[in-house]
Order: structure tokens, then sequence, then C-alpha cells
């Protein structure tokens, strides 16, 4: 073995502290690799003792804070469903809290009931971030006064579902991107679509329409081209729900474009 | 030195298991055993402690909702980090159009220990910076190697890459370290190494 094969030999250890006999054989009889040994030695050393700020916000303690100060959540979510529903009293806006409330509970049954739960979905389910923007969405549905501000309020929550997807493409299993597909697919085709096929006629200016809607089907076509994007990098068993996201978002973008075109 | 890389197996398992079974205070005991380590990893490889800090909450919120596909028995910190990096990947994605900003200044930061009297600050601060200048690749292979003590396997899980790959990359990262830095900042004198 000559000085360059051990040195490489070294460098490709797990720990370089840690040589066998036949390249400690080596460095015992060459000065030159054992003097280049020991530098390697003490990079080692230092390499495990890197410097490393502090983290700046405490965000630790509020994330520990957030999971253990949960309450048994998609209980509450699942009883105030249906009974927030008579709040909103217009047949239209009933439609659009709908939505956001079917994909709530779905989203609930979904975290507590999947393969492995031994608990009853009452009790201990994890406070998921996606809930909780749902949740945030179907409350500023109940509140939203106008269709504009519903049809953006349903857009957003076509973006929280595909950004969860997207965030999760490479952790979670084909079954649940599959699972949060099909919400998408129903946020966009039964939620956006049709609120803006049902928009009065007198709610905005022919002008503030086609704005609002070319306005909704660009971010559908942006999520298209991200998602399409991203379904090139996951494993091929999770292409087929971002396929379906995509198509979705290009479904809803065609026919906003149209109904903008149109003039609603 | 490696960082207790398989401290608390029995009760590690226990909490895994409670924790997919609904217990919030079995996953936030995961989230404190190991949140700092998650963190000073990926601080190294973005440089920022900010976001380093964003992506680790990120990465135990997305880890708690994909906690049920946790296969038990397998390793759960290749797991975790593993969803660190995907979010480091995407996080580096969203913002490739912004400016890199330079590395923080990290001396007198240092969180302090056993042996730092013996080691050269200056000389760990020019280190600091020769592994900032490695390929992010090589940065994370490196130092789940050095630093968490994880096998060439567990790296390459982590990293979504081969176990060859992740062991060529260690020694790549080695290999430009040795050449970059002179004898002068790593002096034979100091180590204790064992032979």
């Amino acid at each position: 073995m000559n000085c360059q094969s051990v040195q490489n030999k070294v460098l490709a250890l797990p720990d370089p502290r840690q040589v066998g006999e036949p390249l400690r054989d080596h460095l015992e009889r060459c000065g030159s690799c054992l003097a280049w040994w020991k530098h390697a030695v003490r990079l080692e050393r230092m390499l495990e003792r890197l410097p490393a700020p502090p983290p700046p916000a405490g965000k630790k303690a509020a994330v520990l804070e957030e999971i253990t100060a949960g309450g048994p959540l998609i209980a509450t979510v699942a009883h105030e469903a249906p009974t927030r529903r008579p709040l909103i009293s217009r047949p239209v806006i009933a439609y659009a809290g709908g939505i956001a409330a079917a994909v709530m509970v779905a989203f609930g049954l979904w975290l507590a009931l999947k393969p492995g739960t031994k608990n009853p979905p009452t009790v201990q389910a994890p406070r998921h971030p996606l809930l909780e923007k749902v949740i945030q969405r179907d409350r500023e549905l109940a509140r939203a006064e106008t269709p504009s501000r519903r049809l953006e309020i349903l857009s957003s929550l076509a973006d929280d579902l595909a950004g969860e997807t997207r965030g999760l493409a490479r952790a979670a299993t084909p079954e649940e991107l599959k699972e949060l597909a099909g919400w998408y697919n129903k946020v966009v085709d039964d939620g956006l679509v049709k609120q803006a096929e049902r928009l009065p006629p007198n709610s905005l200016t022919p002008d503030q329409k086609k704005a609002l809607l070319n306005s909704l089907s660009r971010k559908l076509a942006d999520t298209q081209m991200e998602v399409e994007k991203l379904s090139q990098e996951v494993p091929p068993a999770s292409k087929p729900a971002l396929q379906k996201i995509a198509d979705s978002a290009r479904d809803g973008q065609q026919k906003l474009a149209k109904l903008a075109g149109e003039g609603v | 030195m490696t960082r207790d890389p398989e401290s608390l197996p029995h009760e590690e398992a226990e909490w895994i298991r409670d924790a997919q079974s609904g217990d919030r205070a079995a996953y936030a005991r995961l989230v404190e055993h190991y949140w700092d380590r998650l963190y000073r990893w990926l601080y190294h490889l973005t440089r920022d402690r900010h976001a380093a800090e964003d992506i680790t909450q990120e990465t135990f919120m997305r880890a708690l909702a994909a906690m049920k596909s946790f296969r038990a028995g397998s390793n759960f910190r290749a797991w975790l980090f593993r969803i660190g990096h995907n979010n480091f990947v995407n996080q580096k994605r969203a913002q490739k159009r912004i400016t890199q900003p330079l590395p923080e200044d990290v001396v007198g930061t240092e969180t302090g220990g056993p042996g730092d009297a013996s080691e050269n600050r200056e000389a760990l601060e020019i280190v600091s910076q020769a592994v900032a200048a490695l390929p992010p690749d090589f940065r994370g292979a490196l130092l789940l190697r050095v630093e968490e003590g994880l096998s060439f396997r567990e790296v390459a899980k982590v990293l979504g890459t081969t176990e060859e790959t992740a062991r060529w990359r260690v020694f790549k990262a080695r290999q430009k370290l040795m050449k970059v830095l002179s004898p002068e900042i790593l002096p034979p004198g100091a180590t204790t190494g064992e032979m």
C-alpha cells in the first residue's frame, strides 16, 4: 500500500481515529503519513465541536406548548361543523361554508382514523397545522360578506391543500397524498368554480369580476405548474396524487378563465 | 466524541409508539430529545440560525402530521432528519432567487463544553468556515456522520441516496478539508487520537 492509498482509506473510514491493522502498520512505519493522520484526527475532533449559535426565537418552547396544550380538537371540529351551518343563512354562503366544513371534518376524521390509531377520534388527536388553516378558512367563510371575498377564501383554502400536499410529497404515503388530492379537487371543483358560476350579477362590476376571476385562474395555473414539476421528483407511487391535483388545478383554471372571458 | 447517537433506545421506542397513538406528551419528549441536534445540523446546512430554527419547527410539525406513517422499528432519527432535509431542500428551492446572506458570525456564540479549553477558538472558526464552503451535499453527509454518528447507511437514508454515495461524500468532504486547512490550523501536537 502506498501513502496516497493509505490516506484515502483513512478518510473513507467511518471514524479516522479507528484505524485497522494494515493501515496502522503503515502509519507506524511512515513518518509523513503518521503526521498527516494526526492532522486528520484533529480535524475530526474539531468537526465534532463546530460552533453553532443558539436558536434565536425560542420556537422550541412554542412548539412544545402547542403540542402539549391541545385539547380534544377533533371532537370539537366534528361537532362544531354541523351546528355552524345555520349561522350561514343564505344558500350560496352555506354552500361555500359547507365545502370548508366538509374538508375540515374529513381531515379531522382522516387524522384520527388512519391505520394504527388506537384511541377513539375524540381524544388526544394532534392539532395538525393544516387542520388549523382549514378551521381558519371556515371561520373566514362564515364571516365573509361578499361573494368575491368568499371566492378568495376558497382559493386560499385550495392553496393550503396544495401547499400541504407539496410539503408532504416526499414524506407522506401515496394513500395520504391521494386523500389530500381528493380534497383539493373538491375545493376547486365543488367550491371555487361553482361559486364563480353563481356570482350574483350585481355583486361586482364586469371589470372587477374579470380581474378577480383572472387572478384566481392564474393562481391555479401556478399550482398546476409547480405540482407538475414536483411530480417529477417524487417516488412513482406518489405521482398519481400530484397529477390529480395538477389536473384539478388545470380544469379549474380553464373554467375560471372561460368565465372571465364570458364576463360571467 | 460522537454525540450520544443511540441514547435511550428503549424509551424512544415507547415514546414513538405512544406518539403514534396520539399521546401528545410522548411526542413532546421526542421534540425535546431531537430539537437541538436537528437545529445544529440544519444550522450548518443553512448557515442561518433563523432559517435553521424555522426549518426545525416545520420539520417537527410535519413529522407530527406524518407520525402514523413512521414504520415502527426503523430509525426514527434518520426518518426525522430526512424530513428536515426535505424541508431544507424545499426552502432552498423557494429562496433560489433571493441573494444568499453572508454566513453569520458565530464568534462568541459557542455553547461550550468539556475540552473546549484545549481547542483553539480561532482554528475552530477557520474549520467552520471551511465546512461552510463545502458543497451542501458533502457538508450534510459529513456532519450527519461526524456530529450525529449516523452510519453511512443511515446518512444515505436521510439524504435519499445510496450508501456508497454517502460514503463518497463524507470522504470527499474530509479530503477537501484536509487540502484547504493548512498544518498551522491543524497542528498535530495536540492530538489524542488513538491508533
